[in-house]
Order: C-alpha cells, then sequence, then structure tokens
C-alpha cells in the first residue's frame, strides 16, 4: 500500500562527533574524541574514570527536556563495569541538571551487570533522582557519572549520542510493499547513522525502552503491520534497591489509524523490567486502529487496552497487569495469575478462556448491570470468594442473568447488582444401539431432566446442574446407569451397551 | 405379572399365589417394568447379569443374576415354601435379598441354584435329538424304539403298496 515510512520524536542534545564541546565531572583528565570505539556515527567521547571512591564523568550541555513524559536518551560504553560500585551505590549514573556542579543523579547500573558494552539508558527527567550534586535548575547538562572503586589506566567511560523523546512511529507497508514488522522498525532504529535506543535488535529477537507507535492517529495513512513469531523485550530501566527511572507508562506500542491494520500472531512480549513493564494500548487513539492477537504470549507484561477493532485469540497472558477490553473479543485465551480481566459491562466478551488464580485478587472485574449475558466456555482454577472470587461485579444495582456454558459456574462477587447464574452446557451421549431409552436425572434426585423413549446413535440435550445421573435401558442390552456425572462442561460420553442374554420377553 | 415393583421402597413383592418364580423370569420382568412410565428413575434392581455366552461347542456360561442398590424381595402374606429357580446373588455379597413379609408369616425359602456353570443350548439338544441315530435303540417302548419301529413299518407298507 505504500513504502514504509519511520520518524521519532527523538530531540538530539549531542551525536558526539567531533567538535562537540563536552563538561567533565570530577578531576584528571578530560573527555576526548574517541574514533576508537562508538555506537553512532564515526566516533565518540571518552575519558578515564579512575581511583576507589572516586566519582567522575563527563557529558554534554545544550537544551534539556522540559516536556512530561519526554525521557533521556543517553548512550554510554563503561569498559570496566567490575570497577564501578553497585547499582545500589550508584555505580553508573545519569546526570540531569543545569551544570557539572548541579545535577540529580538516577542509578542505573553497577558491577551487578558485568556485561558491559554500549548501552542506551533511559530516565525520565522527573524521576526522584537517588542523588543530588549542587542546586539543579534545568535539564540542559546530560551525562554519565561513575563511582569506581579501583585504579583505572586507561579511558573507561565512552558517551555517544544523548537525546530525549519518548519513541519511535512506524507507517506504511502492505502489498505490494513489504509489511511492517519489529525487526524493520529495530532495523531503523539501530542504523550507525541513527541508534535511537528505542528498540534494538538483540539476541533474542528486539529489545524495547519506549513507545512503538504503529500507524498515525489519522484516517489517512495506510500501515500494515504483520509479524510472526517476534520475540519483544522489554529492557529492565528500574534496578532494584534504587529510585524508578521511567515512568510505569513509558515503554509500549501504541495501535493507531483507521487505516491501521496490526497482525501480531505467535509473538512473545516479555517484560524484564517491574515497574515499567510494557503495554499495548489500542484505546487511545482518536482513529480506531484493527489490530489481531493471535497465538501470543505476554509474560510479566503490564497493561493490555484494546478496543471494539482489536480481537485476542488462543493468547496467554501470564503474570500480567490488568487487560483492559474495552470492546475487544478474548477467545480461547488463558490468563495466568494476572490482574482482573477488565470486560466493563461486556462480560459475553470473552470466551472459552482459562482464568487460573495466582492465589488472590478475581479473574473478571466487570460492571454490567442488566440484562443478560451468554458466558461460553470459561474456567477459572484457584479462585474462591469475596475479594478472591473469580468475577468481580462492580455494579451497586441492577439485576444480570448470565447464561454460563461449556464450563462450571464461577466464583463471584457482587457490589450490589443482583447476579442469576444459569449453567447450561451440552451432554452428548454417543454409540447408542437402536430402541434404546435414555434418561437424565438431577443427580442424587429423581428429577428427570431430560430424555427420550427410544433413539439410536447419539442423544444430545442441554444440561443446567452440575452433575446429574444416566440411565440407558434397552431391553435386550444390560441396564446402564451412570451416576453423579459431572456436566460443569460440555461432556461427550460414549456409551457400550453389554448384549443381555438372559432377558427372557413376557410369556 | 407376579411381581409388584415398588422403586421408591426398592421392593419386589411377590403376588398373593406366587409360591415360586426363576430368576430369569424376576429379571425379565423388572426389565420390563423399567420401560413403563417414569420407572427408570429409580435405581436399578439387578446389576450386571452374567451368563449364555458361548464356550464353544454349543455351551453356554450358566446365568447369575445379582440384586442391588438395596432392593430386595418380599414374599406373599401367607405362611408358604417359596422355591426359587435360578442363582441370585446381593451385591454386596454381605446385603440381604428378601425383606420380611408385612404380617407374621412363616416363609421358607428354597432357592434351586444350578450347579453347573455350562449348559447345553437348546439348539444344541435339538440338533443332537435329530442327528441321533436311532438304529441302536433295543429298549422296547421307548421312544427311540417306537420311532425306529414306525420307520420300519412305513417302509414295510410301501413295499407292499409298490
Amino acid at each position: 500500500m505504500a513504502a514504509q515510512a519511520f520518524a521519532n520524536d527523538l530531540t538530539t542534545m549531542t551525536l558526539m562527533e567531533a567538535g562537540t564541546n563536552t563538561s567533565d565531572i570530577g578531576g584528571g583528565q578530560g573527555s576526548t574524541d574517541e574514533p576508537d570505539f562508538f555506537i553512532q556515527g564515526t566516533q565518540s567521547f571518552s575519558r578515564r574514570v579512575t581511583g576507589a571512591g572516586s566519582t567522575g564523568g563527563f557529558g554534554f550541555t545544550g537544551t534539556g527536556p522540559s516536556t512530561p513524559g519526554q525521557h533521556v536518551y543517553i548512550w554510554a560504553n563503561v569498559l570496566t563495569p567490575g570497577l564501578v560500585n553497585s547499582t545500589v551505590n550508584g555505580g553508573i549514573r545519569v546526570a540531569i541538571g543545569s551544570s557539572t556542579n548541579a545535577y540529580d543523579q538516577f542509578y542505573v547500573n553497577g558491577n551487578d551487570d558485568l556485561v558491559g558494552g554500549w548501552k542506551c539508558y533511559t530516565v525520565d527527567y522527573q524521576s526522584t533522582p537517588d542523588a543530588t550534586q549542587g542546586n539543579p535548575n534545568s535539564t540542559d547538562f546530560v551525562g554519565i557519572v561513575l563511582l569506581t572503586t579501583g585504579a583505572i589506566n586507561r579511558p573507561n567511560l565512552g558517551i555517544d549520542p544523548i537525546r530525549y523523546g519518548t519513541g519511535i512511529t512506524a507507517t506504511g507497508g502492505g502489498s505490494p510493499d513489504p509489511d511492517l514488522t519489529f525487526i524493520d522498525i529495530a532495523n531503523y532504529d539501530s542504523d550507525v547513522n541513527l541508534q535511537l535506543g528505542v528498540l534494538q535488535p538483540s539476541s533474542g529477537g528486539v529489545a524495547l525502552q519506549g513507545e512503538i507507535r504503529i500507524g498515525n492517529d489519522d484516517t489517512t495513512t495506510s500501515t500494515t503491520f504483520n509479524d510472526t513469531d517476534a520475540v519483544l523485550s522489554k529492557i529492565n530501566n528500574n534496578p532494584t534497591g534504587v529510585n524508578t527511572n521511567t515512568t510505569a507508562t513509558f515503554s509500549g506500542i501504541n495501535l493507531r489509524g483507521s487505516l491501521t491494520t496490526a497482525t501480531f500472531t505467535g509473538c512473545l512480549f516479555i517484560s524484564l523490567d517491574t515497574h515499567d513493564k510494557g503495554f499495548v494500548d489500542a484505546s487511545s487513539a482518536t482513529n480506531a486502529a484493527t489490530a489481531t492477537f493471535t497465538g501470543c504470549t505476554f509474560l510479566d507484561w503490564g497493561t493490555f487496552d484494546g478496543r471494539s477493532s482489536v480481537t485476542l485469540s488462543s493468547t496467554t497472558f501470564k503474570n500480567s497487569g490488568i487487560v483492559t477490553l474495552n470492546g475487544s473479543t478474548a477467545s480461547s485465551c488463558t490468563f495466568d495469575s494476572c490482574e482482573p480481566v477488565d470486560v466493563g459491562n461486556n462480560l459475553g466478551d470473552i470466551s472459552n478462556c482459562e482464568f487460573i488464580s495466582s492465589g488472590s485478587g478475581h479473574g473478571v472485574t466487570t460492571s454490567v448491570s442488566t440484562g443478560t449475558v451468554v458466558f461460553t466456555g470459561n474456567s477459572f482454577s484457584g479462585y474462591g470468594s469475596g475479594a478472591d472470587a473469580a468475577i468481580n461485579f462492580t455494579a451497586t444495582s441492577g439485576s444480570v442473568t448470565v447464561n454460563v456454558s461449556g464450563a462450571g459456574i464461577p466464583t463471584f462477587q457482587t457490589a450490589g447488582v443482583t447476579v442469576s447464574f444459569v449453567l447450561s452446557n451440552s451432554l452428548t451421549l454417543t454409540g447408542l444401539e437402536p430402541n434404546t431409552e435414555v434418561r437424565i436425572y438431577d443427580a442424587g434426585t429423581t428429577t428427570e431432566l431430560a430424555g427420550i423413549e427410544s433413539t439410536s446413535g447419539s442423544f444430545n440435550t442441554s444440561i443446567s446442574v452440575s452433575a446429574v445421573d444416566i440411565v440407558v435401558f434397552n431391553l435386550e442390552f444390560i441396564a446402564i446407569r451412570l451416576t453423579n456425572i459431572d456436566t460443569t462442561s460440555d461432556r461427550t460420553i460414549p456409551i457400550q451397551q453389554q448384549e443381555d442374554r438372559q432377558y427372557e420377553n413376557p410369556p | 405379572m407376579s411381581y409388584t415393583f415398588d422403586g421408591l421402597n426398592k421392593l419386589i413383592i411377590l403376588d398373593p399365589g406366587v409360591t415360586a418364580f426363576s430368576v430369569s423370569d424376576l429379571y425379565s420382568r423388572w426389565k420390563d417394568w423399567v420401560q413403563l412410565s417414569d420407572n427408570a428413575k429409580y435405581e436399578i434392581a439387578f446389576d450386571t447379569s452374567v451368563g449364555g455366552d458361548p464356550l464353544g461347542n454349543g455351551l453356554l456360561l450358566g446365568a447369575y443374576y445379582f440384586i442391588t442398590n438395596g432392593w430386595l424381595i418380599r414374599p406373599q402374606e401367607a405362611a408358604h415354601t417359596l422355591d426359587i429357580t435360578g442363582n441370585l446373588f446381593p451385591i454386596p455379597d454381605t446385603a440381604q435379598i428378601f425383606a420380611p413379609t408385612l404380617g407374621n408369616f412363616n416363609v421358607s425359602i428354597r432357592s434351586q441354584f444350578s450347579s453347573l456353570t455350562q449348559q447345553a443350548s437348546p439348539e444344541q439338544i435339538a440338533q443332537q435329538v435329530w442327528e441321533t441315530d436311532l438304529s441302536p435303540a433295543q429298549t422296547l417302548d421307548t421312544a427311540g424304539d417306537t420311532v425306529k419301529k414306525a420307520k420300519q413299518n412305513s417302509a414295510a407298507a410301501a413295499a407292499l403298496s409298490a
């Protein structure tokens, strides 16, 4: 439909190319051009930071971020990760302030990460700093500070592009042009002349820190995203033991545009960050995108906000945040140890889904307050009552009838709305001999629920109790009575009737 | 029918005058009763009945019937001897089979179990009869002797009329 196109909203403070005026923190030899190692362009800047208990680094003074939500992206390469202090002690810090004497320090890494190499650190300039030097009154100075633990003999801190912003926008794609994929976006990001650090290729797929916007929020831009078996990891920007560096809603995927179609098949979304876990947002845009998630997995992920143009099927959420359907449908999905799925007042939008409790909390939250809901094939395991009930009805008044089929009646809690569950599962008997009488009774009673005087082959009925007794009777075959058969889900029971060699017709 | 089935109380009540029954008939009439009305709603009186399975050479497995689920047989309200033919056992094996009469009557129960685990089928018996060679029959006035003589007489009459 249209050639792939990429844009970003990152403002570049410096690319650390030749001629850049850097500013040093701490004594010793100052930062200089570094042509030997760089991540972007043709060089970086580097300097040596040395000594036990020494703090030093350098940065750049320009025009820093000032719009809430903007995050600093700064590339740094600490060649001596084993000779800096731990993360909680501020081994590697992002400095944001007004000068080399007045800056906030955000602890981002330390000797607990010995991998080293170029890393793009992201920090919300409005985050609570772990330490502050002087009295900063702006964000115009951005740099890296190390707290070293020993003598170092050669330049050990490199810094390359410093930017601030939120993320990347991808548009276009669609036949005859190739559909957009995550790796396409990552390849754009990681071009040696750009190196944004928002979505980088990684050994395990792509690594995210920031927002990926698929489509423009308009009615005219055609965008086709289609990825299969991709692995997207949300980088851990918020190590334990220190203040959070990014906002909780900094990183994720924004789906938007009425001419946008996004298809995710078998993709894995995994978050390594317990604070900024990653989101999927299809609900914020003015112009709704059409999106389909099939066979995907969200592991330790954040939130998922759908809308009526979004379809979830055979997708697993494990240890993930709130999935807000907003009119989207979820079928054959698994929600394992997740925050409650918010279905709004459309309880019937989930079908054939499996909910597994984490041990506390609800599986589903709904505001439905009236009408009849078809609730098919949704199973709940490990849920209790009250605050741990499977479904939480939040409406304070009204009356709702929930027709359950394909599974048992879930536990529920209500804030006042009257809820009536009607179980209706199918029961099928197969393999019946000709002229067989079938009777279905409420278990342990003589209350007949269904039956037929004479049938052959199969018998099917709808059952609205949790267990039944089944009688299969035929003069030519041994009588069968099956007791207390669980009918909390659809059942198909093959019947094998044994010939009765003893029955004698009346004389 | 010689029996009244009370599904609610799980009783098989022998009608007045009944002093004998075969388990096979009792079992069959119970099945007839189950088919009527809504009687299938009651717990079954007889679990698997076994027997009748061919064992080869025309032999069949002997029949056994198992009364179950607490069903009991109650004799007629009279002092009498009740003759039962057939192999009837309770499930579980320690359960009762008979319920006492309502009135104070002495009822002797005489069970005639089949001691065989095998029996010839009616078809085999018939086949053996039809294929029996009567020429060796020597005992006077036996069926074989009579049929043999009738055959001989028929042949003689045919020869005279030829």
